[in-house]
């Protein structure tokens, strides 16, 4: 493998993947624009952030002269294949955010059991059924309508990672790619769309956070694309995680738990833990069974 | 199967794709120079219009929220049945894949799979342009418009995913000439529904229909909607995954 090569091309991606995004988001927030809670409008801006990515992953191999295969070793990695249990994976894909965030908020409301308020759900407009329906419908919808993840994973997994574990082995790939990833999110982080802007440490301790979620949901994602050798179960974790599945959530009162805990510390901390646990587990496991040998595409 | 999927792709009208690509990149273009490049400058001061409730639209929005319906149903045509199996009849398909070592339903297969691809790549083609559309639009009634129409994509492209496995196995089991016919038969007695339904129905509940007090519904009935909208595809697919099993025993008595 040519590293100055890889490491060219990787630069060419990398630039292309920010440029793009962030022309859409700063063309966005010079308008004056803040976060102020989930809009179509807004929506929309960051659905058209998340398609750039895989915009550059293609514009990357044209350049780079790497071709468009769609399936097989640095490829596209679009293929789909069910067999040798490949399943399994996309299985993992679709439960596994619902498996952490119903562990979030079961955490939350122990440390906080005031926060449980059934009446969360009317006052979003929605019937109780809708609570319990909720994790179905965020999977279908979200597996659906995952273009827009798709968009994200199309360029981190499918073409910065490849590049990355070739580079720099698969731990310090994960976490190069963790903290690029988290950085890409940072003009939104900036204007309050993960954390908010009233935060102490605003906004460097958000982007770092974000880093380390990145970095933390990285392991997962990496492994099922490594396992599935397509992006598509990585895009579907994507969308569902984005969609966050969960039926605690209609119980849990977030005005209650923020004034016991204020900020976003430890909100997004209880977040982290079941997602360590997990990446352990994938850790220990992919270490014992590959015996150290990867492959990636 | 690979092979199998870009055989169906090649043998759609080249044409076709030309058009489509070209009128897409027109429309793109237009878009960004018109309505991005220059919103609310002196020069498009004229194509500013105050609508009923009183709030003041962009005419630029109109023309982008009703080109984005046709823009849907445009690449629809990759998801042509009749063109796809007309397509291997005329090419006699059937005799290269009996030298080809293929199972046999790995044929019917790659007609399910390209059309659900299609399918795919249709809504979320639709879905990037709906997102431009909400995200240039001023608040109010255009985004919701926008919105709306949005959000009924998913049944719109399960509906058209629905026929397509009820058109398969016809075209599959009996073949191209009676499969038209059957189609035309169908299609047929829809128009004359709907042309009875004009002449003698009570036209009043469509003149009178207000597209508020849909949207009032669609409000008050969130719930419903949210489980109807999320459950609907995964009942077309599986409806459709057995039109699939039926295509396949279709197929294979078809061969015997």
């Amino acid at each position: 493998m040519d590293k100055k090569l890889e490491t060219k091309r990787l630069w060419i991606y990398l630039i292309l993947s920010f440029g793009l995004t962030w022309i859409i988001f700063f063309s966005f927030i010079g308008t004056g624009f803040k976060w102020d809670g989930s809009n179509p409008y807004m929506e929309s801006f960051i659905g058209l952030g998340m398609l750039m990515p895989f915009v550059a992953h293609i514009l990357s191999r044209l350049i780079t002269k790497e071709g468009l295969p769609m399936t097989g070793k640095d490829s596209l990695m679009l293929g789909i294949s069910f067999k040798d249990r490949k399943w399994k994976y996309y299985l993992f894909a679709l439960l596994i955010p619902w498996v952490y965030f119903e562990i979030m908020c079961l955490m939350a409301l122990v440390l906080v059991p005031d926060a449980f308020d059934s009446n969360v759900i009317m006052e979003l407009g929605y019937g109780n059924e809708i609570a319990f329906a909720s994790p179905i419908l965020t999977m279908v919808s979200c597996t659906i309508l995952s273009f827009a993840a798709l968009g994200e994973e199309g360029g981190w997994r499918g073409y910065m990672m490849p590049k990355l574990i070739k580079l720099l082995g698969i731990p310090k790939a994960i976490i190069t790619g963790g903290i690029i990833w988290g950085l890409w999110h940072a003009p939104l982080t900036v204007v309050g769309h993960n954390f908010g802007t009233d935060y102490p440490g605003f906004p460097f301790a958000g982007i770092i956070i974000m880093c380390i979620q990145c970095t933390l949901m990285g392991v997962m994602l990496t492994y099922i694309t490594i396992k599935t050798e397509s992006i598509w179960p990585a895009a579907i974790m994507h969308a569902v995680n984005n969609g966050n599945p969960s039926i605690l959530k209609f119980f849990l009162n977030e005005e209650v738990f923020e004034k016991r805990f204020p900020g976003p510390f430890v909100s997004y901390g209880l977040l982290m833990i079941p997602m360590l646990v997990i990446d352990i587990i994938i850790i220990v496991r992919a270490i014992r069974r590959s015996k150290g040998v990867y492959y990636y595409g | 199967m690979g092979g199998l999927l870009y055989k169906d792709f090649v043998s759609i009208d080249r044409i076709n794709k030309i058009r489509l690509t070209w009128v897409i990149a027109t429309y793109s273009i237009l878009f960004l120079i018109l309505r991005i490049v220059f919103p609310g400058t002196k020069e498009f001061q004229d194509s500013m219009i105050m609508i009923e409730d009183g709030s003041v639209i962009n005419l630029f929005d109109i023309f982008f929220i009703m080109a984005y319906v046709p823009f849907i149903i445009l690449p629809m045509s990759f998801m042509s049945v009749s063109k796809l199996m007309s397509n291997d009849e005329k090419n006699k398909i059937g005799n290269y894949l009996n030298s080809m070592p293929f199972d046999k339903n790995t044929y019917v297969a790659s007609k399910y799979v390209f059309i659900g691809i299609s399918a795919y790549l249709i809504m979320s083609f639709g879905y990037i342009l709906g997102i431009g559309c909400i995200a240039f639009c001023k608040e109010g009634l255009l985004q919701d418009i926008a919105v709306m129409v949005n959000s009924f994509l998913v049944s719109i492209i399960s509906i058209v995913l629905f026929l397509a496995g009820i058109e398969l196995p016809l075209y599959i089991g009996v073949g191209k000439e009676k499969a038209m016919r059957a189609m035309v038969v169908f299609w047929t007695t829809i128009a004359f529904i709907v042309i009875g339904f004009l002449m003698f129905g009570d036209l009043s509940t469509v003149s009178d229909w207000d597209i508020t007090v849909f949207m009032d519904f669609v409000e008050e009935h969130k719930s419903g909607v949210l489980i109807f909208q999320s459950l609907e595809p995964v009942i077309i697919l599986g409806l459709y995954f057995v039109s699939y099993l039926i295509s396949c025993r279709l197929y294979r008595r078809k061969e015997r």
